[in-house]
């Protein structure tokens, strides 16, 4: 580690070196209090206004008469006058590197091995505003922004208790990019703490542009259909979830915050289920799982009972189906697996290309698939009907749009091979991937033993907020009882 | 010595039992009422020899004659359970698909711990509580009490009571606590037989259908073939009871064994 030596023009060369060539670079050498200095800073990140506002304005006009050296200017800043300096010094070139890059003004003097810090900071970046990606009718609409000491403070202003616990840290990737681990310390359990923060310590991406970049480390192992994690985007989502004691991730340039362990009830729920009564908010959860089996099973029950199970179909739709399926010159295991995929390929084009093209897009797809594929036969208006219905319920719940997607194509596959025996075993390969997932010890699917204790007072049906609020709920509490249940 | 925390709860072995007994059924070679009442009493007496079984199990390791017996019995009742599950599949779906799947089965079935088949068995349960209601709803209409009491009743004498392995390994596929809950197996098993004979008679009277009729019956409003709906939750629980029992045998050989002593 190298050390800042006392000549300031060995330390400047030194600088010079790593950031000469870089037009944001700004060094501005001056006299203070006699003795020669400099200021080095990025122009951009750091604020040269508040930095004359806060030091060289005053010192400049103190330092006329006054003659010290360079280890007495460093003392007298740093502790005798009222500069708003950073109370620690940076003493080698990482920790200089490490505040300009965080955009804060660093002041080398000639003769003192030490620089003192200036936070300054007029970095530019998108303001507090509404996620589009997660819509609520009340509650707060804040959303994080990509600066991570803005997203602590917005967490900051939410959990207004001695108990929070915001640690930042920086990762060991080739950005050096700061994260934050957050916890509530009295909810938290701290064996999880120590055992995440060590994760995240010894965690080695190359890139770290996003919290989810940390996963694989937090959930080694296997492969999984669900992840035991929650994205949000919201300060307030994320401060309910600090005070159920679980643990929030933030990525410097990435608004998404990772909760971890979540329960998979959670994908379900919305901050607005507690603004409404608890009959409505259980009503819409209902709709909401409905929505979730209906996309990952709908379009596999349908084939399988289309093809195999004919007699369970009344007979007015039976024969609706079999006359459209005459028309179109695939079987309707292949055409459904083919209209699932196309919907997916509009989806992802959707999603990436420039939102000026994005009617274009949409009107020829709904071309397309709504019309041109019938007119000439290639597919069934049921086999279409099915895989849109589907197609739309798996918005209901975004955070499982991944296994969902992939369960939807596996479930057609066996259905349509197998038949119901495959169909039994695509839900099997469902419930034994969905029971199978924990996150630091806590099930994904809570445990509630059927007939004792049937439904979770916070699950697909919730009590009324008053009930709720008497007992606390701490996500902990589900892994101690999810072991006894063991 | 219960050392491991993998067990089963009583809800898994529950479901399991109940699987088998709406698959086996009491045979109608007896009336109605006397094959009630001889199930009863056959139920008493298996509850006891359950109790017996699971005190004499608890908290001991088992010796090597005990878990070849008990093994054995779940072997057995495991390739019923595969060649119960075929036959359906081959009579009711005229697919073959579950042969080809079986390798697969088993090898879930002894790989997954038996927690994932306890979580398993919470989700299953309500399929078959939400597959019972459904199936009286279509039967509600149609069953009759004085059918009960026609005059023309079965006469042959013989009489058996299906036995299962699970009533007598309940101290070793649970945890000690929940030992006590196994010894109510058998009333399980007989409640569903009961339930299953029970309906026959009150929707057909004396005669001896198969069972599946009872299920070919159920009609609602322009759905009248309900059967291959109901087959497929059984399907879905003689799949479950397949990989468990796959579980259960390896749970067996994983206890430590006891010291014989010379």
């Amino acid at each position: 580690m190298q050390q800042l030596s006392q000549s300031l023009a060995e330390n400047l060369s030194a600088l010079d070196a790593r950031f000469g060539k870089s037009a944001d670079y700004y060094a501005k050498k001056i006299v203070l209090y006699g003795c020669p200095g400099c200021i080095v800073m990025f122009d951009g990140m750091a604020s040269l206004d508040s930095l004359w506002e806060l030091l060289l304005d005053a010192a400049g006009r103190q330092s006329a008469s006054v003659r010290l050296t360079g280890t007495q200017a460093y003392a007298h800043i740093l502790h005798g006058s009222a500069f708003p300096a950073e109370s620690a010094p940076v003493q080698d070139l990482p920790q200089l590197v490490a505040r300009l890059t965080a955009g804060m003004a660093v002041l080398l003097l000639e003769g003192c091995s030490s620089g003192i810090v200036f936070s300054v900071q007029g970095l530019k970046f998108r303001s507090v505003e509404e996620p589009s990606g997660e819509g609520n009718l009340r509650g707060s609409r804040e959303g994080f922004t990509d600066l991570l000491r803005v997203n602590l403070s917005l967490l900051r202003r939410l959990v207004r208790t001695d108990t929070l616990v915001q640690e930042a840290a920086q990762a060991h990737t080739c950005c050096n990019t700061e994260y934050a681990l957050c916890y509530c310390k009295d909810r938290a359990d701290p064996a999880m703490v120590r055992r995440v923060r060590a994760i995240l310590q010894s965690a080695r991406p190359e890139l770290l542009l996003d919290s989810s970049y940390f996963v694989p480390w937090l959930l080694p192992g296997k492969a999984r259909l669900f992840t035991p994690v929650h994205y949000t985007e919201r300060p307030a989502v994320a401060a309910a979830k600090l005070c159920e004691g679980k643990l929030v991730i933030l990525v410097n340039g990435s608004p998404s915050a990772l909760v971890l362990p979540a329960l998979f009830s959670e994908q379900f729920e919305c901050l607005d289920d507690y603004a409404s009564t608890a009959a409505f908010s259980s009503f819409l959860r209902v709709l909401k799982y409905f929505s979730f089996y209906l996309t990952v099973f709908l379009p596999g029950v349908f084939v399988c009972v289309a093809v195999y199970l004919p007699e369970l179909l009344p007979p007015q739709l039976l024969y609706k189906i079999e006359a459209a399926e005459k028309a179109t010159p695939l079987p309707l295991f292949a055409e459904m697996l083919l209209v699932i995929l196309i919907l997916e390929i509009i989806r992802e084009a959707g999603l990436r290309m420039p939102q000026s093209l994005g009617h274009s897009v949409s009107l020829v797809s709904a071309l397309i698939i709504g019309d041109a594929a019938i007119a000439t036969g290639l597919m069934s208006t049921p086999v279409i009907f099915v895989a849109s219905i589907t197609a739309i319920a798996v918005f209901v719940t975004p955070g499982l749009y991944e296994p969902a997607t992939l369960l939807r194509i596996g479930t057609v596959l066996l259905a349509g091979l197998a038949g119901p025996v495959g169909l039994a075993a695509a839900f099997f390969g469902f419930l034994l991937s969905i029971v199978s997932t924990e996150a630091l010890g806590v099930p994904y699917l809570a445990p509630h033993p059927f007939p004792q204790q049937p439904l979770s007072e916070d699950g697909v049906l919730r009590r009324n907020y008053q009930q709720l609020s008497r007992h606390g709920f701490n996500i902990w509490q589900k892994r101690e009882r999810g072991k006894r249940q063991t | 010595m219960k050392q491991k925390a993998g067990y089963f709860t009583p809800a898994a072995l529950t479901l399991s039992v109940v699987t088998a007994a709406l698959a086996d059924g009491i045979p109608q070679g007896v009336p109605v009422r006397r094959a009630l009442w001889l199930g009863a009493v056959s139920t008493v007496c298996l509850c006891i020899l359950s109790a017996l079984a699971a005190a004499a199990l608890l908290n001991k390791a088992p010796s090597f004659a005990v878990r070849l017996a008990l093994t054995a019995g779940l072997f057995m009742e495991l390739a019923h359970i595969i060649v119960q599950a075929q036959g359906l599949c081959a009579a009711e779906f005229s697919s073959m698909a579950l042969l080809g799947f079986l390798p697969l089965l088993l090898w879930a079935g002894w790989g997954i711990r038996p927690a994932s088949w306890n979580a398993s068995a919470r989700v299953l349960w309500w399929f078959v509580a939400v597959g019972g209601v459904i199936c009286l709803l279509g039967l509600a209409g149609q069953l009759h009490w004085y059918r009960l009491f026609t005059p023309a009743q079965p006469t042959g004498t013989n009489w058996s009571v299906p036995v299962y392995a699970e009533y007598f390994a309940g101290a070793l596929l649970c945890s000690a606590r929940s030992v006590r809950r196994t010894v109510w197996l058998p009333v399980w098993g007989f409640a569903v037989q009961a339930a299953a004979l029970l309906g026959g008679a009150l929707l057909f009277g004396s005669g001896t259908y198969p069972r599946l009729e009872l299920l070919r019956a159920w009609s609602s409003g322009s759905f009248s073939r309900m059967d291959a709906l109901l087959l497929l939750l059984w399907l879905l629980c003689a799949v479950y009871r397949a990989a468990m029992l796959c579980a259960a045998i390896r749970l067996l050989w994983q206890q430590p064994e006891a010291e014989v002593q010379p």
